[in-house]
């Protein structure tokens, strides 16, 4: 088992190819390798290398949106197998697109690529409105919210879901990070958020740092 | 009194504006001397996108807009009576009129701009079935065409016309889904470039349409279609032809012609040069760009280009700006701009937001046109 070549996955994930990520990854199954396994052998390495190749301007967004598909095709297989084995995530994010936006590229890289690196997330789509994403946090115990907003007039949506968060006495235990077009460093502190990324890899080492703070 | 009393006291309150407005040009005159004679203008023209924005000032929520083109025609007319910007534009796909009418389920929201649910084209050959429109007759289009030939009716002879186009990777994005179709162009790029064919054509019919009824220019946005959404080999095989067409088809019956503009992303250009001089020989007349993100590229460069070929830079003040600086600040800031980047250019040169929205303070945007006035004499 030890000598399972992983490389065909990695390779289907750099190239964006999603029927194929999902047919290698059933047969790795098939072939006894643990889900996690293939997910940190194969879909992390192979999402890495897709992220430094989008930090080299060799890739870019369609190669990221492909990545981050084939990504999710496999983890759809995979997820329900991870489920059973509780507490071995990194942490759990919540993650959307504000109120009256309909823009989710990004939010969709992003939670792909936090799934890759261990967290579980609830994609809660576009749209959402303030006490949808209070509600699913609350439902799944969540400890990092994640807010994609492109437009800034919907900026008001993230320091309501905040504001709505504190007032539900969660804001000790949830951290909040936001990204999308509008947005930069300043706006997180304007919308009372603990952080901002710009892209998938550094959300990765944002909600690293936020599942630190949250444990110290 | 009746909306059409409202809109015939406010058409006589803007004659009545500018003709005691002490300036030499009316905003059609201002309007013609830059786009299309491309000779100074008493001052330089200010270029405001504002849609819904000034409804507040007449009561009205953005669904009355979306759906009603007195209520419409009203709410721009008291925009420029109270701001007093030299452009008004009618607004289409930013409400989502055209997906629409191709089958998109659309989330009317009461007071914010509509929002498209979910695609229609599920899967590339779903494309078969999309179908030629009637901008005369189908969904709200005729609420778009109805406001701009009223306000042609009304203040044709003073301000231009602008008749707006949300450009075709925007309605691709809302056909198929944005991130869809972002995989697509990877996967699928033959079906993307089908699929833009027809959404350029969808773009045309409305854009003849628009001149039409009274529209003087064409302005099209197309903010999904930056160029940071794709490899710059993308834009040029897949975004370009789509572009061109449109630019072809349209640029030929209004005599300034037809401006694009992509939201944000300029900057992100390996080389901007290049990028200018092709969406120039495309055909485009206005190149927008949007502060803060262009203030890293090489504004009088870009403007040398335009100036050769004709065309014009609209520059583009952050909606930030609008809602976060003084008054003073403000002022200080249109200064700077006008002296950095206007001089030697008044020709080619249009400023103003990039967007008007609700977080653009109506006191921050009397001071703009303040300063425009004060500052942007020619």
């Amino acid at each position: 088992m030890c000598d399972f070549d992983f490389q065909p996955i990695i390779d289907v994930i750099v190239d964006g190819e999603g029927d194929d990520a999902a047919e290698l990854v059933q047969e790795a199954l098939d072939a006894g390798i643990p889900a996690a396994d293939i997910i940190d052998k194969a879909l992390v390495v192979g999402m890495q290398m897709v992220s430094d190749k989008y930090d080299q301007k060799e890739y870019f967004v369609p190669d990221l949106a492909a990545s981050a598909d084939a990504m999710t095709e496999a983890l759809d297989i995979l997820k329900p197998l991870l489920e059973q084995k509780d507490g071995e995530d990194k942490g759990t994010v919540v993650i959307g697109v504000v109120k009256e936006c309909s823009q989710e590229i990004g939010k969709n890289i992003v939670a792909a690529m936090l799934s890759g690196a261990g967290y579980k997330v609830y994609d809660l789509g576009t749209n959402v409105a303030p006490d949808t994403f209070i509600s699913k946090v609350k439902e799944v115990n969540a400890d990092i919210l994640a807010m994609s907003n492109p437009m800034l007039q919907t900026t008001k949506y993230m320091k309501e879901t905040a504001e709505k968060l504190e007032a539900e006495g969660l804001r000790g235990k949830v951290k909040i990070t936001i990204g999308g077009a509008s947005t930069n460093p300043e706006t997180a502190a304007q919308v009372l958020a603990d952080a901002w990324s710009k892209n998938g890899n550094e959300c990765i080492r944002v909600c690293n740092r936020l599942m630190d703070d949250l444990q110290a | 009194m009746k909306s059409n009393e409202r809109i015939d006291r406010l058409a006589a309150q803007l004659h009545e504006q500018v003709m005691n407005s002490g300036e030499r040009m009316t905003p059609l005159e201002r309007f013609n001397c830059v786009n299309v004679h491309h000779a100074k203008p008493d001052r330089l023209m200010a270029w405001a996108f504002y849609r819904e924005y000034p409804r507040y000032l007449v009561d009205y929520k953005v669904r009355d807009l979306e759906t009603d083109y007195l209520k419409e025609c009203e709410s721009m007319l008291a925009g420029l009576v109270e701001f007093g910007f030299d452009t008004i534009w009618t607004n289409v796909d930013l409400y989502s009129v055209t997906p629409e009418i191709m089958g998109v389920d659309i989330d009317m929201i009461e007071d914010a701009v509509s929002v498209p649910k979910a695609a229609v084209l599920k899967k590339p050959e779903d494309l078969k079935l999309l179908k030629a429109i009637n901008p005369e007759t189908d969904g709200r289009l005729p609420v778009v065409l109805d406001t701009v030939a009223l306000l042609r009716e009304k203040i044709g002879d003073i301000y231009p016309i602008i008749g707006h186009l949300s450009g075709p990777i925007s309605l691709a994005c809302c056909l198929r889904g944005a991130s869809k179709f972002v995989v697509d162009m990877k996967r699928r790029p033959d079906f993307v470039r089908e699929l833009l064919d027809y959404c350029a054509d969808v773009t045309i019919t409305i854009g003849k349409a628009l001149l039409d009824r009274g529209a003087v220019g064409i302005s099209m946005a197309d903010a999904t279609g930056s160029p940071s959404l794709c490899s710059p080999k993308q834009y040029n095989e897949l975004f370009m032809p789509a572009y061109m067409k449109i630019q072809k088809a349209l640029a030929c019956m209004t005599p300034p012609g037809v401006r694009w503009h992509s939201q944000s992303g300029i900057d992100e250009v390996a080389d901007i040069e290049k990028f200018v001089t092709e969406s120039c020989e495309a055909g485009n007349t206005v190149f927008h760009v949007a502060t803060p993100w262009a203030l890293n590229c090489d504004i009088k460069r870009i403007l040398d280009i335009l100036k050769s070929y004709g065309a014009c830079l609209w520059f583009g003040i952050a909606p930030a700006a609008f809602a976060n600086l003084t008054e003073d600040e403000m002022e200080t800031l249109v200064k700077e701009y006008i002296d950095t980047y206007a001089r030697g250019y008044e020709g080619y040169f249009l400023m103003g937001p990039n967007m008007l929205n609700d977080t653009s303070k109506p006191e921050l945007v009397k001071a703009w046109m303040h300063a425009m006035k004060k500052y942007g004499k020619c």
